[in-house]
C-alpha cells in the first residue's frame, strides 16, 4: 500500500495550466524526487501535498485517507530556509512543537536531543543571522523534522548553498536519512541530487504540465 | 561620535541659525512691532523666566498625551487585529478611517468640548481621534503584508490564526506599528494643546490663550517653543524605543 497517493490533480493560475492530471505514489519509507526546470510547477506540487494550496481537480491520499486541502499531514520544507531572526535557534526548532501544544520546557527537552545529529550543538541560543548558510539549513531541517510527521516534502533544500557546502549537506543529509526513516519528497532542479537521495526520480514537463518519465535508481 | 553628530546635522543647524538671524533682523528692524513679534532673544528670557510655569503646565498636557496616546495604542492595535483577521470588517471599517482623517481636528474640537465638557476627557479624546488612525493602519498593514511564504509555513504546521498572530505576524509587523507611532506622536502634544485652547483650567493650551490675551507674545512664542520642543523629545523617545525593539527583534525599520 503506498503512502502517498496523488490521483489526476490539476491546478492552473489565472487560465495558465501548471499541473495537468498529475498522479503518482510515494511508498512509505521511500525516498523520491521530482526534478524539472524552474517554473514546472514543482513547489506547487509540494504545496498542494501539504495542504496550504487547492487542486482545480483531484486528490491526495494519505495511508488511504484523503487529505486534499487539509494542512499539517506533512512537514512542509520550503525553498528559503524561513528561519524566524527575531528567535533563538532553540526557539525556531520548538516551534512546531509549542503550536502542537507542548509545554516550552518539554518541547525544548525534546529538541535538544537532536542537536547532534544535526550537527547544530552549541548553537541553541544563536540568532539565525550568527548562523552560516549550512548550519541555517540545518536549523531549517531539524524545525522541519520537530513538525513529527512520517512523511517531508522538501522544496529544493540545498538550493541556496554554495557547492563545497551543498557537497557535506549532502553527505550530512544521507546519514539523517538513513538514521531517521522518513517518506520523503523532494523538489530538486540538481539531477545530482535526485540520484544521490532518491529511489525514484520523477519529472516533470514544463510543456505538458505532467509527468514526463519516471526514473528508477537500482542502487539506492 | 559627536565628529559624526556635527557632520549629519551641521546643515540642519545653519539653517535655523539662518532662520533665526532673520527673525532677529525683521523684529530688531521695527517693521512689525516687537509686541507682535517679539525678538529671539526676548523671547529665549521669556521662556527661562516663564520656564516653572510652562513645566507646570505642561503636565497636564502631557499627561493627556499619554493618556490619548496609550488609549490610542490600545484601540489601535484592537482594530488592525479585528481588520486583519476578518475582511468584512476591514471593508467596512478602512475606507471610514480614512475619511475621518480628513475632517480637522480644529473643526470637530469645540464638538467634542461641548459633548464631553471641560475636564481631561475630551482632550484625551481628541488626542485619540489624532493619533488612532495612523498606528491603526499602519499596523493593519503591516500585519497583512507578512511574506506570504511565512504564512504558508505557519499553515503548513498547522498554526491557528492567534498562533500566528503571536509567532509571526505583531514580530513582522513591529516596523510598520513604530512607524504609525511616530507619526501619531509628532501630533499627540499639540492635539492636547490644541484641546486645551477650547477650555479647561490647566495645561500648555490654557496658558497659551491667557498669555495671548494679555498680548504677552514673547510669551506665547517661548510656549511654542516650549512645545516644539516636547513633540520633538516625543519622537525621539519613540524612535529610541524602535531602535531597542526592532534591534531585539532583528528586524530591519
Amino acid at each position: 500500500m503506498s503512502k502517498i497517493e496523488i490521483k489526476n490533480i490539476t491546478k492552473s493560475y489565472g487560465g495558465r495550466c501548471v499541473l495537468d492530471n498529475v498522479s503518482l505514489s510515494v511508498n512509505a519509507n521511500e525516498t523520491i524526487a521530482i526534478l524539472g526546470q524552474s517554473g514546472c510547477g514543482k513547489t506547487t506540487l509540494l504545496k498542494l501535498i501539504a495542504g496550504i494550496e487547492s487542486p482545480d481537480s483531484g486528490q491526495i491520499f494519505i495511508d488511504s485517507i484523503d487529505v486534499t486541502n487539509i494542512p499539517g499531514k506533512v512537514a512542509y520544507m520550503s525553498q528559503d530556509s524561513l528561519l524566524f531572526p527575531y528567535k533563538t535557534v532553540l526557539e525556531n526548532v520548538t516551534l512546531p512543537l509549542i503550536l502542537s501544544g507542548q509545554k516550552r520546557a518539554e518541547a525544548e527537552l525534546h529538541a535538544k536531543k537532536y542537536f547532534t545529529d544535526f550537527f547544530i550543538s552549541g548553537t541553541e541560543n544563536k540568532y539565525p543571522h550568527e548562523l552560516s548558510g549550512g548550519m541555517r539549513q540545518r536549523v531549517t531541517f531539524l524545525r522541519t523534522y520537530m513538525q513529527n510527521k512520517d512523511i517531508l516534502v522538501l522544496d529544493e533544500p540545498f538550493s541556496a548553498l554554495d557547492n563545497i557546502t551543498k557537497t557535506a549537506m549532502h553527505k550530512w543529509y544521507l546519514n539523517v536519512i538513513n538514521r531517521f526513516k522518513k517518506t520523503t519528497l523532494l523538489v530538486t532542479h540538481d539531477v545530482e541530487e535526485a540520484l544521490i537521495f532518491a529511489s525514484a526520480v520523477h519529472i516533470l514537463s514544463s510543456t505538458d504540465c505532467s509527468i514526463k518519465k519516471v526514473l528508477t535508481i537500482r542502487n539506492n | 561620535m559627536i565628529k559624526k553628530f556635527v557632520k549629519l546635522n551641521l546643515p540642519a543647524m545653519i539653517f535655523v541659525l539662518i532662520l533665526v538671524f532673520i527673525w532677529g533682523a525683521v523684529s530688531e528692524s521695527g517693521a512689525i512691532p516687537q509686541f507682535i513679534l517679539p525678538s529671539p532673544s526676548t523671547t529665549f528670557t521669556a521662556l527661562v523666566r516663564n520656564l516653572p510655569v510652562l513645566l507646570q503646565h505642561s503636565a497636564t498636557t502631557l499627561l493627556e498625551t499619554a493618556l490619548g496616546l496609550l488609549f490610542s495604542v490600545i484601540f489601535a492595535v484592537i482594530f488592525a487585529i479585528l481588520m486583519d483577521r476578518f475582511v468584512t470588517i476591514k471593508r467596512a471599517i478602512y475606507p471610514v478611517l480614512i475619511v475621518t482623517q480628513t475632517v480637522p481636528t480644529i473643526a470637530v474640537a469645540p464638538f467634542i468640548v461641548l459633548l464631553f465638557g471641560y475636564d481631561m476627557l475630551p482632550k484625551v479624546i481628541l488626542v485619540v481621534i489624532c493619533c488612532f488612525f495612523p498606528i491603526a493602519i499602519s499596523l493593519c498593514d503591516g500585519l497583512s503584508n507578512v511574506e506570504s511564504e511565512y504564512l504558508n509555513l505557519m499553515r503548513a504546521m498547522n498554526a491557528t490564526y492567534m498562533q500566528t498572530l503571536v509567532h509571526l505576524k505583531i514580530p513582522f509587523a513591529a516596523p510598520s506599528f513604530f512607524s504609525g507611532l511616530k507619526v501619531s506622536v509628532t501630533y499627540a502634544f499639540i492635539s492636547a494643546v490644541v484641546a486645551e485652547w477650547l477650555g479647561g483650567t490647566r495645561g500648555l493650551g490654557v496658558y497659551m490663550t491667557r498669555v495671548k490675551a494679555a498680548y504677552a507674545f514673547d510669551r506665547l512664542f517661548a510656549s511654542i517653543f516650549f512645545i516644539s520642543a516636547v513633540s520633538f523629545a516625543f519622537v525621539k523617545v519613540i524612535e529610541f524605543a524602535q531602535k531597542m525593539v526592532l534591534n531585539r527583534l532583528h528586524l530591519d525599520a
